[in-house]
């Protein structure tokens, strides 16, 4: 059965993309410019939300592989590794639009601060996750053995990010820190699209754990 | 039963060596490499040697560790001790601890040669490194045996095993390799003492870890 | 039933998706004596690594003597024994300190004494401090077979009593099958070798396509439907 033949997932996603197109609009249009970074700033509407959406679908990951090790349901399996597909790709996108916003305000496009740090070290344990799935063997060990990694590098996270602060406290966090006290201007399509990015992703997820159920009857029929 | 396991360990190596010979072998062709890459003088070097060594020693750590699964596998040994009644948690206690084991053992041997062919004139206090080479390794291992454990029954595990070692050890990295710069500028504990209870925090949290979830990486 | 050591239920292994075992159940009596015949790459060996706690299930449940071998409990793997294709001993390790080793981990008291006499019986008294690693094929089998003599079981897990055994291996191996019979002790061996099968065991599995398609006693005489069946599967 397709994915999108059932009417509510088709409305959903109108919905989603629809509220996508107004953020983009919302943001480019009426959010005011930051003095010192203009539109440098504007790219925060996109990179917070989906760096929020990384480390959620990575914390998915480790729910649905405790999940899996208890129950032994390849629902669980399913979940978990497309939340780490997903994960991966928000990862790479964090890592696209952290330097963009680096190179015109800091100078450099890369810089060792702590969520960034922690994000790429989490994008290498992830390239291991999807080696270990593709080239590891038996799908039915190694989705164990991925589950264990999932669970392993979630509880790495504060530990690598308390490491990296440490590491180098000159480097200043994000302004995001101070969010609360921006103007409404900035913080209402802020978290407008904090809500809109999680939205997409929730979608997102569904859709790939309806493909991977897809590919796993195949695999069973012995198409 | 955990002495049992440990005592095992211990008896295989002493009799075969196999683990701390490959060890200290390849330590030894690192430094050589090092001293020819890093022909810099001294003063220059003895700012990087720190990160350098634990360098040095996450290599060596990822040789041992495929080794010490890799005779596991030989004659299925490992199903002998997977299939009687053990807690399995055990096994990775027993497997982590050996690890450390071992590991001091060879830096024992590999730090002064690594300080002799790299000309570090160091004064060193010895218990503070000893509590360092300690924490590093108890660090490097508790992972490694877990990741080790795991890629054992994956394939291509020679290649999975460094790959997800390095990113997950990289707390370890960081801090020993900070706890040592400041051992090695002799600058008072309490200035770098946060690197160690980084790496305590570290080592505690994934024992844990690693003993609840080994069950699940011992069976096929 | 109060006298089934072995119960099996439901019991599924996928591999690559592919479900090898769907959904097997059986229950094993104390005294019997059964042997799990089938094509290769059915599963048989699978079947037993998942009793002895080695491999993990895709779902069902096994008790023995009513513990559930699942991950965890280390209950359900203290009354059987599994011998596989491998010896599942140390290399570097001494036959003596293999068979200590071994006691140990099932929790026994070690009694070198006992060690010896055990090598004695299966003739390896005279290499009993050698590296294991230096045994031929033949030695590291009987080796194997001496874990069956010292540990004492329940339920034996047998993968393939005869391979790599030499003549007077086989004969060793057979006497004291033909021992644990008379003394009612319970087994499942994997066979290759349908008569041996008919001679030795009480009891016929077979397997094929994932599913148990014939289990039946072995009755005195020609066991037909036993032979019909093997024969139908095995084409």
């Amino acid at each position: 059965m397709r994915f999108f033949a059932d009417k509510k997932n088709s409305v959903w996603l109108g919905l989603v993309l629809l509220m996508l197109a107004i953020d983009m609009w919302v943001v480019v249009t009426y959010t005011p410019m930051v003095p010192d970074q203009h539109w440098a700033q504007k790219i925060f509407y996109v990179h917070v939300p989906v760096a929020w959406t990384a480390f959620l679908s990575y914390f998915v990951v480790m729910v649905a592989g405790i999940l899996f090790l208890i129950k032994k349901d390849y629902y669980w399996d399913r979940v978990g590794l497309a939340a780490a597909e997903l994960g991966t790709m928000y990862t790479t996108l964090v890592l696209i639009t952290g330097p963009i916003w680096a190179k015109p305000i800091w100078g450099k496009p890369w810089i060792w601060e702590p969520r960034l740090t922690t994000t790429l070290i989490l994008f290498l344990v992830y390239i291991g996750y999807f080696m270990l799935r593709e080239f590891g063997g038996h799908p039915e060990r190694v989705a164990r053995y991925a589950a264990i990694i999932g669970i392993v590098a979630f509880v790495d996270v504060p530990i690598i990010f308390l490491s990296v602060k440490f590491w180098s406290p000159e480097i200043q966090s994000h302004p995001q820190i101070e969010m609360v006290a921006q103007p409404h201007r900035i913080l209402i399509p802020f978290f407008y699209s904090l809500i809109t990015f999680t939205l997409l992703y929730i979608i997102m997820l569904r859709f790939r754990i309806h493909i991977l159920k897809l590919k796993h009857e195949e695999a069973e029929n012995g198409l | 039963m955990f002495w049992t396991l440990l005592k095992k360990e211990m008896q295989i190596e002493l009799r075969s060596k196999e683990i701390s010979v490959s060890m200290l072998a390849f330590g030894l062709t690192v430094i050589l490499t090092f001293a020819f890459a890093f022909n810099v003088s001294p003063i220059i070097f003895k700012t990087f040697a720190p990160g350098l060594f634990w360098i040095m020693i996450l290599f060596i750590a990822v040789l041992g560790l495929h080794r010490m699964y890799a005779y596991e596998k030989d004659f299925d040994a490992f199903s002998l001790m997977v299939s009687a009644p053990v807690d399995r948690g055990l096994i990775f206690l027993a497997k982590w601890v050996s690890g450390v084991v071992f590991l001091f053992i060879t830096e024992l041997l590999i730090v002064p040669p690594f300080l002799l062919f790299l000309q570090l004139n160091l004064v060193l206090n010895v218990y503070q490194g000893l509590l360092l080479l300690l924490m590093g390794n108890l660090g490097i291992m508790v992972i490694g045996s877990l990741v080790s454990g795991l890629a054992m029954r994956a394939k291509m595990s020679e290649v999975l095993l460094p790959i997800l070692l390095f990113p997950l050890v990289s707390p370890i990295i960081i801090a020993a390799t900070k706890a040592t710069v400041g051992l090695v500028n002799r600058s008072p504990f309490w200035q770098w003492q946060i690197w160690v209870l980084i790496m305590g925090t570290f080592i505690v949290i994934f024992a844990i870890v690693g003993y609840t979830i080994f069950d699940h990486i011992t069976e096929e | 039933m109060s006298d089934s050591l072995l119960k099996v239920t439901n019991l599924r292994k996928s591999f690559y998706h592919r479900p090898i075992l769907r959904e097997i159940s059986f229950t094993i009596r104390e005294g019997e004596i059964v042997g799990l015949l089938g094509k290769n790459g059915v599963g048989k060996s699978t079947l037993l690594r998942i009793i002895a706690g080695l491999s993990s299930s895709d779902g069902g449940n096994i008790r023995v003597l009513g513990n559930s071998v699942e991950s965890g409990n280390i209950k359900g793997r203290k009354d059987t024994l599994y011998l596989g294709h491998a010896v599942g001993l140390y290399p570097p390790l001494s036959a003596v300190e293999n068979l200590a080793l071994a006691l140990t981990l099932y929790g026994l008291p070690v009694s070198e004494k006992q060690i010896r006499s055990t090598l004695r019986e299966v003739g390896l008294i005279t290499q009993q401090d050698d590296a294991i690693k230096v045994y031929s094929q033949g030695m590291l089998q009987r080796l194997k077979l001496s874990l069956a003599f010292l540990i004492p079981w329940s339920l034996l897990l047998f993968d393939e009593p005869f391979s790599g055994l030499d003549i007077q291996g086989r004969h060793l191996a057979e006497t004291v099958i033909k021992k644990w019979k008379q003394e009612r002790k319970t087994l499942l061996l994997v066979i290759h070798d349908l008569e041996w099968a008919l001679n030795f065991c009480t009891r016929i599995v077979l397997l094929a396509k994932g599913d148990i398609v014939f289990d039946g006693k072995v009755e005195a005489g020609e066991n037909l439907p036993i032979r019909n069946k093997y024969a139908e599967i095995m084409t």
